[in-house]
């Protein structure tokens, strides 16, 4: 078995989506002004949300819309915490990371009575769409067909984010609340309303990632099936400085060394070294890209120590 | 406090859905934890750990800095303590007390790592400590799953060979799980409470998570004391891994330490006392007994442990609320807003 | 300037000296030890921390001194008494030593101030904008305590942008306008109307600070 060749690249396209959404969620919230521990629970909760939605409604596209609306409730709760009563975002992010884990583990026992996973071979996963004229390019054909639609969503929001973000008036306003609240407050920007708009945006798109996760590939839920994605979504997100186009790259990098690890068992390699990988890059990337993050406002309260 | 009773309210409603008595099944939690001797010793054992990552993370806290790596530092205290523990030559009490040293100093200096890049390059420690977790652990799952596994068994596992039993710390009671870690657990907590309030450096930490500005105004170094700060909060957290391959298992286990989340666990114990050495020692042996009192419950009824997740959630969730919403009322009274929380 | 001098920043050029002591280039630790107190011009920034207790922020620079510490710990005891005779001497108005100092008023976390950085008994202080937004009653009795300790034959470098105050309490004045000192003056030959003229660069501009030097 080679190391590089198609179906590496494919695996690697499709493992990067939830990535890349949940990343996408975390860098709206960020230019916001909040930094979102919790992707990993959001995400959590649509994967659940979804398979709930699949189970009792048999169709897929209420189940991707069950999955987003999970993530919204649970991101509500993290918005409230945050905004209204002035919670950590840190804290209250990894409290909802803790909590989403426990309810939805119980959600599995109390509505589908198992435990550990849930698999109902009549429900339908995600289908795959196979592009027409694309898939016959050569190469890139393999490559970029045959995805689930969350997979092409993923990277059309990356492009839409990037267009609302710094083409339209409503994301300018996003940015200025970030690089400075008090200064947004008194120029009349309704602060607040944009704050939860990103957090329940956020909530949206981590709801999809988690539907990609439990309907993409294989069609069910496993207890904790986020296994750090929301963590790894944060990485990619503070790579790709919170910027849709960066972040598409740093996701890539993410779901490239994720697929290449399982590869290379193969090579006796170490796995842990290619896992590693992409956190040192983060690391030695942030000594070049220090004040341009936008985390300086919101998470680097200790920074100016 | 009010915190408490709306996490055991939605442990309640949650339990209630499933269909089960609700007095019965956290009458079964209390047993659980508390209910009898053994159980009471796994409430304590499980709690080391927590307890000393609370009180590095404590300490961190109190300077003013968030250091996130503790699951990172944790781990590589453990392999390096058990490392030392394996291949130091002389006597039990040398492997000893070179595990301890090893695991202090291993999970100190990566949590220095992380400072120093923050003092010298400004680089966040929030995020560098994130990210240097999952280096860490990952390092040391290498380390067991290559050139120190335990090769003698069947099967290949990711852990080392079993230590010494010259080095074991000793059980408190015989046959009961929690061993002589609790005690260098507590008596750590004490001396954290002491130096912090007492003494000229616990006051420079204090002073610098309180004020940065009126810190060096003051004359301390600030540099300094945020560098002592992190290899200590490191070193304890290492400590906390030391204890738990030294006396609870006898071996590094890859994913031993990461799966039941000591910790997340731990943060949240320093978080819920505010950052009381006292305070946090007794959060930890509270989600502690959460904890084993959840598994009591999955063992004799139908609800799952998780439930102690759920708990353990809404609980911080309400903590870090209600903190701020009595600020919040402070606040708009006075009408005042300066300076940030 | 100020910052330059109680080395919160650093100097590019130039020199500081206190008495033979070269201060450039050095920690604010070295520079209190060679006798540099230091009131600082934003009371709950710089020279206090809200959350810290009464006596916690008026320990600062005491905490290190071998008279209230012993094999590093803090001698509480004998520091409160110290505490309490500022409160009493300065009539700080405050519940108790163990109140938070965010809790204070300006004025009384201003005397405070002042008596802990008095108490240190230095040889030179820098006094920026000390009675800003402070009670009269306060105000005197700080003008009072900057007074006796010039007339202990203390330096003190008061930057204040009262007229009045410069006026009452110096005895050589040195204008800044635009960052530069413009003209020193003595006491003795120095009017509101020549600080006015001074102060605005004897042009039409805005002018910074004025400073005075007491012998």
């Amino acid at each position: 078995m080679e190391l590089f060749d198609y179906s590496l690249f494919a695996s690697a396209i499709r493992m990067v989506s939830p990535i890349l959404l949940a990343a996408l969620g975390g860098a709206l919230c960020a230019r916001v002004g909040i930094f979102n521990v919790g992707l990993e629970g959001l995400i959590l909760a649509g994967a659940f949300s979804a398979i709930v939605g699949n189970y009792y409604s048999g169709s897929v596209i209420v189940a991707v819309l069950t999955g987003a609306f999970g993530g919204v409730l649970v991101s509500l709760l993290f918005g409230l915490a945050t905004i209204k009563f002035k919670a950590n975002p840190i804290v209250a992010g990894i409290a909802i990371n803790f909590l989403v884990l426990g309810l939805t583990t119980f959600g599995l026992r109390a509505i589908f009575q198992v435990k550990g996973a849930f698999y109902d071979k009549d429900m339908n996963g995600l289908p795959k769409w196979d592009l027409p004229l694309i898939e016959n390019i050569p190469v890139i054909g393999k490559l970029l067909s045959g995805h689930s639609p969350l997979v092409y969503t993923a990277f059309i929001a990356a492009i839409l984010l990037y267009i609302f973000l710094f083409k339209t008036v409503v994301g300018f306003r996003i940015l200025a609340v970030g690089k400075n609240e008090a200064a947004a407050r008194s120029l009349g920007l309704k602060v607040t309303v944009l704050q939860y708009g990103a957090i329940v945006a956020s909530g949206v798109l981590c709801g999809l990632a988690g539907a990609q996760l439990s309907l993409g590939q294989v069609t069910m839920f496993t207890e904790g099936m986020t296994a750090g994605r929301g963590f790894i979504a944060l990485v990619a997100m503070m790579l790709g400085q919170s910027h849709p186009i960066g972040m598409i790259g740093s996701s890539l990098l993410f779901g490239l060394m994720d697929a290449m690890s399982i590869r290379l068992q193969g090579f006796s390699m170490p796995t842990q070294f290619t896992a590693m990988l992409p956190y040192v890059i983060t690391i030695i990337a942030m000594f070049f890209l220090k004040d341009r993050g936008l985390e300086s406002q919101a998470s680097g309260q200790q920074s100016s120590r | 406090m009010i915190a408490v009773l709306i996490g055991l309210l939605t442990g309640a409603l949650a339990i209630a859905l499933i269909g089960e008595s609700i007095f019965d099944t956290y009458k079964v939690m209390w047993d659980g934890a508390f209910g009898n001797f053994y159980f009471l010793t796994a409430t304590l054992a499980r709690a080391t750990p927590i307890i000393l990552i609370g009180l590095g993370l404590a300490l961190a806290f109190r300077a003013g800095v968030f250091n996130m790596g503790a699951e990172g530092q944790m781990v590589l205290g453990a392999v390096c303590a058990a490392l030392a523990a394996l291949y130091v030559p002389g006597s039990g009490i040398v492997k000893l007390l070179s595990a301890f040293l090893a695991g202090f100093i291993a999970g100190g200096l990566w949590s220095l790592l992380a400072g120093w890049m923050e003092v010298k390059y400004k680089v966040q420690l929030l995020i560098s400590t994130l990210l240097l977790n999952y280096v860490a652990v990952l390092f040391a799952g290498y380390l067991v799953a290559e050139p120190f596994q335990d090769k003698s068994g069947s099967a290949a596992l990711a852990q080392t060979p079993m230590i010494d039993q010259a080095v074991w710390l000793p059980k408190l009671f015989a046959g009961m799980s929690v061993h002589m870690g609790f005690v260098i657990a507590v008596i750590g907590a004490i001396i954290l409470y002491v130096v912090l309030q007492f003494t000229s450096s616990g006051y420079e930490v204090r002073m610098l998570g309180k004020n940065p500005f009126f810190a060096e105004y003051g004359g301390i170094n600030k540099q300094k004391v945020l560098l002592f700060s992190m290899f200590f909060s490191g070193g304890i957290a290492g400590l906390a891994g030391t204890v738990e391959v030294l006396g609870s298992q006898y071996r590094y286990v890859e994913g031993a330490l990461t799966v039941p989340g000591y910790a997340w666990t731990g943060l949240m114990a320093a978080l819920l006392a505010n950052s009381n050495p006292l305070g946090t020692a007794v959060a930890a042996i509270l989600l502690a007994a959460l904890q084993t009192g959840a598994m009591g419950m999955e063992r004799n009824t139908e609800v799952p442990l998780e439930i102690a997740s759920v708990i353990q959630g809404v609980l911080i969730l309400f903590v870090t609320a209600k903190f701020t919403l009595s600020w919040w009322k402070v606040k708009k009274k006075a009408g005042d807003v300066n300076g940030a929380v | 300037m100020i910052q330059a001098i109680s080395g919160l920043t650093s100097v590019d050029q130039g020199d500081i000296r206190l008495g033979d002591t070269h201060l450039v280039g050095k920690s604010v630790a070295f520079r209190r030890n060679e006798g540099l107190a230091h009131i600082p011009e934003d009371r709950f920034l710089w020279g206090a921390a809200k959350d810290a207790t009464i006596e916690e922020t008026g320990v600062m620079g005491y905490y290190n001194k071998k008279a209230f510490n012993k094999y590093s710990f803090i001698l509480k005891n004998s520091f409160r008494e110290v505490v309490k005779g500022w409160i009493d001497r300065f009539e700080i108005k405050v519940k108790s030593v163990d109140d938070k100092s965010g809790n204070l008023s300006g004025g009384n976390l201003q005397k405070l101030i002042v008596a802990r950085e008095l108490g240190f008994e230095t040889n030179f202080l820098i006094a920026a904008e000390p009675t800003r937004g402070v009670d009269i009653g306060a105000m005197e009795y700080i003008h009072e305590a900057i007074l006796e300790k010039r007339n202990r034959g203390d330096g003190i470098l008061l930057v204040s942008s009262e007229l009045s105050e410069i006026l009452l309490l110096s005895d050589r004045i040195a204008v800044m306008f635009e960052g530069k000192i413009v003209d020193v003056l003595e006491r003795k030959d120095a009017t509101e109307e020549r600080l006015s003229v001074l102060m605005a660069g004897g042009k039409e501009d805005e002018s910074s600070e004025k400073n005075t030097t007491t012998a």
